[in-house]
């Protein structure tokens, strides 16, 4: 499936509603590990990222296919950051028509997104933050292709920009095991 | 301290000096042949003036980047291979520049980029290898879409050396002032993110009073895209061109095996390319489409709007949906459309085009979404030295709806026929 189908995809999984940019991208990320989707990611603040997938939220949005809500701090241009912006995606009735043309078309491939969506809810409860190390976690074992001790890990992460710590990397390894992928 | 040895009159930037080995380089018949390449294609097709060459835009960047390096404190080195980098950015355009890398990416896959040429040609010509001996391969790293060193961004970013000169000029030789932003203004405030570890990676910022005038940037480069890039009628002449070269190729006018990347000839073949060059080999065969297409061409013979919309205001979502994200101009879906058109209108197909215009511009996109695809969001460095993002400051964050147009293009006796039954050939062809 392209990034559209498979955004479209993963709110249906979630119930039509996910929360936070973060957490869409790593599902994404997931979905491509277990190739249900097909995007490039590349290292970013949060972990790997998808321009692509960004891309493809954006104009979902504009062409009335889902729905994006912000909720702005208090005093921006003062003390708002990035890390305080929350955006929530919701499925649309316009995206909702779409979804069992979708499942025609796609259905192994939307299996497998319902599968990691209902892992990662079990596991995660789709905190962006686990998600985030697990994606981290699991980029930089594929940059060596092969299980890394935590120290390597960290090493690798601090060349990328990431700080990740030992409980975080034992966090991810967790949801990752459950997600049945590996990239060492 | 660079010696200049020659000095190159510019019409924007007056004197531009170059040194004893970029002369040599700038002597290499691959730079040479972008003389023979217009910056915009067709587009002198509706603004005249608009003959400029990717040679001049060529020096420019060159001109830009120094600008930049300088006010980015990098060292003498660096900037040697920085201006190098300039000069051969665009060394690998085929002729009328992004018209024919679409048939290059058809040909060779979807990933095939101009820019890859361009690193083949720094490693494989002769000529410029000699000249750039030991610094080929960091040029080419400078070059290189996988790095993002602050080398690269100033050849490729969201705010690089290519975009600062190429919007002012476009804009100088149309004769549009809508490209102009306040370049004084934006390297006075340009400045590197502050490394406090050493493999942290660095980031081109501007200064938070620099903010208006990337705004101004910003806007200079959306009303280009819209008043010039995605001018209608510029695009149906863009469209008939690569129509008469993907006809060519079908037709064997073109022989597609020397446009393939891995033909040992093809560094040779596609260097002995130029725009009047590819045009005297498609009217080789006079009788042929494609010539036909070149001819209209020539005469300004333009194909028409036999239909249009505004993707987003469809109110079919499966039409909306498929046109929006799925569409891809000469591609199947396309060729479909066309030919059902063509059937209903008793016209050949390879005059009905079909196509989409997307305007990728970052005011109709919040970042992060990048404004291309792998770059970096606009960062602004705020009084209290905290990095932020452009769009939480922003004054121009378009929330409307993106303009993505669908068009069918036909010859104007046509029009009327197509306009009749575009809809409904929609209606039963689309999803």
């Amino acid at each position: 499936m392209d990034e559209f189908d498979g955004i479209l995809a993963m709110l249906n999984a979630a119930d039509g509603k996910i929360s936070g940019r973060t957490t869409i991208q790593k599902l994404g990320y997931f979905s491509t590990v277990r190739g249900a989707i097909k995007a490039r990611y590349r290292p970013h603040y949060y972990g790997p990222y998808s321009a692509e997938i960004a891309g493809a939220i954006q104009a979902l949005v504009s062409y009335g296919f889902i729905e994006e809500r912000v909720e702005i701090p208090e005093s921006p241009g003062h003390t708002s950051s990035l890390y305080m912006r929350r955006y929530t995606y919701t499925l649309t009735d316009d995206g909702r028509g779409l979804i069992q043309k979708l499942k025609e078309e796609h259905g192994p491939e939307i299996k497998e997104i319902e599968d990691i969506i209902n892992i990662c809810k079990k596991t995660a409860n789709l905190d962006s933050r686990i998600l985030s190390w697990a994606a981290k976690v699991h980029y930089i074992q594929t940059l060596e292709k092969r299980d890394l001790s935590h120290d390597e890990i960290q090493e690798i992460a601090r060349t990328l920009s990431w700080d990740i710590s030992d409980e975080q990397i034992r966090k991810g390894l967790d949801l990752l095991g459950d997600l049945r992928i590996s990239g060492g | 301290m660079l010696t200049y040895e020659v000095h190159v009159r510019d019409p924007l930037y007056g004197y531009i000096g170059l040194t004893a080995d970029e002369v040599q380089l700038l002597d290499t018949a691959p730079i040479q042949r972008l003389r023979r390449i217009k910056q915009l294609a067709n587009a002198h097709l509706v603004y005249p003036s608009a003959c400029h060459t990717r040679f001049e835009h060529s020096l420019g960047v060159l001109h830009i980047a120094t600008l930049m390096a300088e006010h980015l404190g990098i060292g003498e080195d660096d900037l040697i291979n920085l201006r190098y980098a300039a000069m051969l950015h665009d060394v690998g355009h085929g002729p009328f520049s992004h018209v024919f890398e679409a048939s290059l990416k058809r040909i060779n896959g979807d990933e095939t980029t101009h820019e890859d040429i361009t690193t083949r040609i720094i490693g494989e010509d002769d000529e410029i290898s000699s000249i750039l001996g030991d610094a080929a391969g960091e040029v080419a790293a400078i070059l290189s879409e996988d790095q993002n060193g602050i080398l690269n961004q100033i050849m490729s970013g969201n705010l690089d050396a290519d975009k600062i000169d190429y919007l002012r000029r476009d804009s100088y030789h149309i004769g549009v002032n809508y490209g102009n932003f306040d370049l004084e203004r934006i390297l006075h405030t340009i400045q590197k993110t502050e490394k406090t570890r050493d493999w942290e990676p660095e980031h081109i910022v501007i200064h938070e009073k620099g903010m208006d005038a990337i705004e101004s940037f910003r806007l200079a480069r959306f009303l280009m895209h819209t008043q010039v890039y995605h001018h209608h009628t510029n695009v149906a002449a863009n469209r008939m061109l690569q129509r008469a070269v993907e006809v060519a190729i079908r037709d064997g006018i073109v022989d597609v095996e020397r446009i393939k990347l891995n033909n040992e000839d093809f560094l040779e073949y596609y260097l002995s390319l130029d725009d009047a060059r590819l045009i005297t080999q498609i009217l080789s065969e006079p009788g042929s489409t494609a010539a036909e297409l070149i001819r209209r061409l020539e005469m300004r013979d333009l194909f028409k709007r036999g239909y249009s919309m505004y993707v987003s205001q469809e109110e079919n979502y499966n039409i909306r949906y498929y046109l929006g994200t799925k569409f891809a101009a000469e591609g199947e879906s396309a060729r479909k459309i066309e030919k059902a058109v063509a059937e209903e209108c008793g016209c050949d197909p390879d005059y009905i085009i079909a196509d989409l215009v997307r305007i990728e511009n970052s005011l109709f996109k919040s970042s992060p979404v990048l404004t291309e695809k792998e770059k970096f969001p606009f960062l602004i460095k705020m009084r209290d030295g905290k990095i932020e993002e452009l769009e939480h400051y922003s004054t121009l964050a378009y929330t409307g709806e993106p303009r993505t147009i669908f068009y069918i293009f036909c010859p104007k006796e046509h029009r009327q026929s197509v306009q009749e039954h575009a809809r409904e050939i929609l209606d039963r062809t689309v999803w």
